[in-house]
């Protein structure tokens, strides 16, 4: 199924605030699906598994999120002396920590974050990925995950992933299960909010 | 030089009030394309028009510029009477249209056919940038097939109290249903601007509606029948229901709410700034005033508040009229004074009116203005965590005072909470103390959750930074995202309780539709209206005979 970018984005926000997050971290949520989304990685199936697993134990400090985890990088980023961001010990979908380091590297300073299989590697805001395993790209975890900075994450010629418009491909099923998250924030209809929530008039034969 | 201007107060400019009394400008994005198809000499053909003699069918028209051609693709369908409604909840209507980007093959046609009839139970791909559908007003399209078929011009009086052959109930771009995203558009010139891809939709549209008005006269009395009177025909605009759907796209996107209200105000202020009318702003400006008072005396509504409006609104221009008759183009700095003069002595919608009158004539001095109302968010969206909370509540003291003004703690005051509806997925407003589902509402409380993270955040060292204080209070994420954004854009907000027991969302509406260029508001309750598109306005072929604008304003040509 062709979905734009722009759906993957709406999805993934509201699908993560239906899971519970704030506002402001499912925005984050969908900007991040957006931008590997936009590089044909897998992100619709990490993302929905850690957000189901999120709404299934609402109750936990949610540590093993990787949105949380993001967003707490990139806000005091660059760490003082240069030192690589501490991550939780286990870490949900850790694909979706990329976007977040890759804005942490447009301050020019390398990173890069590994799992079992899977090196990123960001530059200046550009992907360079080493992938052993294609199938660990979405790995689910909760998994260690590790980051390095600096000359450590710097590699020499692999291929930048770039982003490209034009959409993205989704399995139906998958989709499906996202959109039942992003149901979450809907607002059942009832006769009040049917009379009076649109307003409109009825029929329309002037 | 825009340093020095002075401009009217966020305060002023952004309230309910003043936002529910605007008017369409020389920067409303209809104009702005249509200057543009002019000054690049687009040529507008129509390669396909497979409609049969009771209209119905496929067409084509095909939009070529300088560098890219796009085609709006029009189908056209057998309606039963009890389908046709504008509300959300329709499932087929008249027509339907696609904007295509280039030009499509017949295979291209063949996917669209099994998809845009069906509009939102469609999908669509990244060849298509827009998706709209029109219903007919159904007794003015019969009464001008009858007189046209019959050989003579339909009523002007009819024609012009409707206004229009079809209205839309929808016009969808960025990336709704699988459709191009405005990614994929933002760096084409004719593109880039807000909401020209809907534009250029709407104005092929209103051709496709009189072609197809002159094609049904015309199969029916072959040997009678006679086109519309090219002065007549201009007086079909296209019509357009709006609803609540619309209304917290201006909350959600501050940054362009910003930018539209700034080159506008910036344009105001550059007019201020004249020292000197020249001879031929003080030509212009009597002329587009004695059109726009006959333009006012036809605005037709239900609404006895609007109607009221509008009875203000016709003795304030022959307010401004006399003033003109005494000099007031005459003296220094004549526009500002006549701003200054119309804040005491004229209502509202006088006010604004003013405005768009004392902006028209100065094409030459605000028109690159229109470059600068797009907006990229992802320019604004990364938080700046390294901010001291200090720093970030000295944003909230001198931008947000407003929010002070309210008193979110009493039931008028949230007395609203906006939500998606489970059923249509479209935006939908709330009595929070009377219906269930107040704890889905969307974040658009702006001023409410303002003033409560302003006072989570005054108990916080000021020295600890944003990033620290998030990492602990990721509830206040959203907002501190949009007030360290707002720090550039002064008229970002809208300066007023949009959960407000007498919040009037058509007040946001009516706003929003004066950018488009909309004219002829007629509210039809609180929370939706009826407007005109592009009526007076040149077809393809007369665009570059009618450079002068003055069709706006209701001139003949």
């Amino acid at each position: 199924m062709h979905v734009s970018l722009n759906e993957v984005e709406n999805t993934a926000l509201k699908a993560a605030r239906g899971a519970g997050s704030p506002w402001g971290i499912a925005e984050e949520a969908g900007r991040a699906s957006r931008w590997l989304a936009a590089r044909g990685l897998p992100w619709l199936a990490p993302l929905t598994a850690m957000l189901e697993a999120r709404l299934a134990s609402p109750v936990t400090a949610h540590a093993d999120c990787p949105i949380l985890a993001g967003t707490r990088i990139v806000d005091v980023w660059p760490l003082r002396g240069g030192a690589a961001p501490a991550l939780p010990k286990a870490i949900r979908a850790p694909l979706l920590l990329v976007p977040f380091l890759a804005q942490a590297s447009e301050s020019g300073v390398p990173v890069a974050v590994s799992w079992p299989g899977v090196v990123a590697h960001l530059i200046d805001g550009a992907l360079q990925p080493e992938v052993a395993d294609m199938a660990a790209l979405a790995a689910e975890g909760p998994l260690a995950a590790a980051i390095t900075v600096g000359a450590a994450a710097q590699i020499h010629g692999a291929a930048v992933l770039k982003p490209r418009t034009g959409g993205a491909e989704v399995e139906p099923q998958l989709f499906d299960r996202l959109r039942g998250l992003a149901a979450r924030t809907y607002v059942p209809e009832s006769e009040q909010s049917k009379l009076k929530g649109a307003g409109a008039g009825l029929l329309d034969n002037d | 030089m825009s340093d020095a201007l002075e401009m009217r107060s966020p305060d002023e400019v952004m309230s309910l009030a003043r936002l529910g009394a605007a008017h369409q400008t020389r920067l409303s994005f209809l104009r702005t394309m249509l200057r543009r198809l002019t000054r690049e000499g687009w040529v507008i053909d129509r390669p396909v028009f497979e409609i049969d003699d009771k209209g119905f069918g496929t067409a084509v028209y095909r939009a070529k510029g300088p560098e890219r051609t796009y085609s709006l693709v029009c189908f056209s369908i057998d309606l039963p009477d009890d389908m046709r409604t504008d509300r959300v909840i329709a499932v087929a209507w008249d027509t339907s249209y696609a904007l295509f980007d280039g030009e499509p093959t017949a295979a291209d046609i063949a996917r669209l056919r099994d998809n845009v009839p069906k509009q939102e139970a469609g999908r669509f791909t990244e060849k298509e940038l827009v998706l709209s559908r029109a219903n007919k007003s159904m007794r003015l399209f019969a009464r001008v097939v009858d007189a046209l078929a019959a050989g003579r011009q339909p009523d002007a009086v009819e024609i012009e109290e409707v206004g229009y052959l079809m209205r839309t109930t929808a016009v969808y771009g960025n990336g709704k249903l699988g459709m191009a995203d405005r990614d994929v558009i933002r760096d084409r010139a004719e593109l880039a601007g807000p909401f020209q891809a809907e534009m250029l939709t709407v104005w092929l549209i209103r051709t496709f509606t009189v072609d197809l008005v002159e094609h049904v006269a015309r199969a029916r009395a072959p040997e009678t029948a006679v086109p519309l009177e090219p002065s007549l025909r201009r007086r079909f605009g296209v019509g357009n229901a709006t609803g609540l759907g619309m209304a917290p796209f201006l909350v959600r996107h501050p940054g362009l709410t910003g930018r539209w209200a700034a080159a506008r105000e910036t344009a105001l202020a550059r007019v201020r700034a004249i020292e000197r009318a020249s001879e031929a702003a003080k030509a212009r400006f009597p002329q587009v005033l004695g059109l726009a008072r006959r333009a006012v005396s036809a605005w037709v509504t239900s609404d006895p508040v609007q109607k009221a409006e509008i009875a203000a609104l016709a003795r304030d221009l022959e307010l401004i009229e006399r003033r003109v008759e005494e000099g007031a183009l005459e003296e220094d700095h004549p526009f500002d004074k006549l701003i200054c003069w119309s804040e005491w002595a004229l209502g509202l919608e006088g006010q604004e009116y003013l405005v768009t009158l004392a902006i028209e004539p100065h094409g030459d001095l605000v028109d690159d203005l229109a470059d600068e109302m797009a907006f990229d968010e992802e320019s604004t969206f990364r938080i700046d965590g390294g901010m001291p909370l200090g720093t970030l509540r000295q944003h909230i003291a001198k931008a947000y005072r407003w929010v002070s003004r309210h008193d979110y703690r009493t039931p008028e005051g949230q007395a609203r909470f906006w939500y998606y509806s489970e059923d249509k997925l479209e935006p939908r407003l709330g009595e929070r103390f009377e219906e269930p589902g107040a704890e889905l509402e969307q974040p658009l409380g702006i001023g409410r959750d303002v003033q409560a993270l302003a006072v989570a955040a005054a108990l916080v060292n000021p020295e600890i930074t944003v990033g620290a204080y998030l990492a602990d209070h990721p509830e206040h994420r959203h907002l501190v995202r949009r007030i360290q954004a707002s720090a550039a854009l002064p008229y970002a907000e809208i300066h007023d309780n949009v959960l407000g027991a007498r919040m009037r969302p058509v007040d946001i509406l009516r706003w929003k539709l004066a950018f488009f260029g909309a004219t002829r508001f007629d509210p039809r309750s609180d929370r939706w209206l009826r407007i005109t598109l592009f009526q007076g306005a040149p077809f393809p072929e007369e665009l570059q005979a009618m450079k002068s604008e003055n069709w706006v304003y209701g001139a003949a040509a």
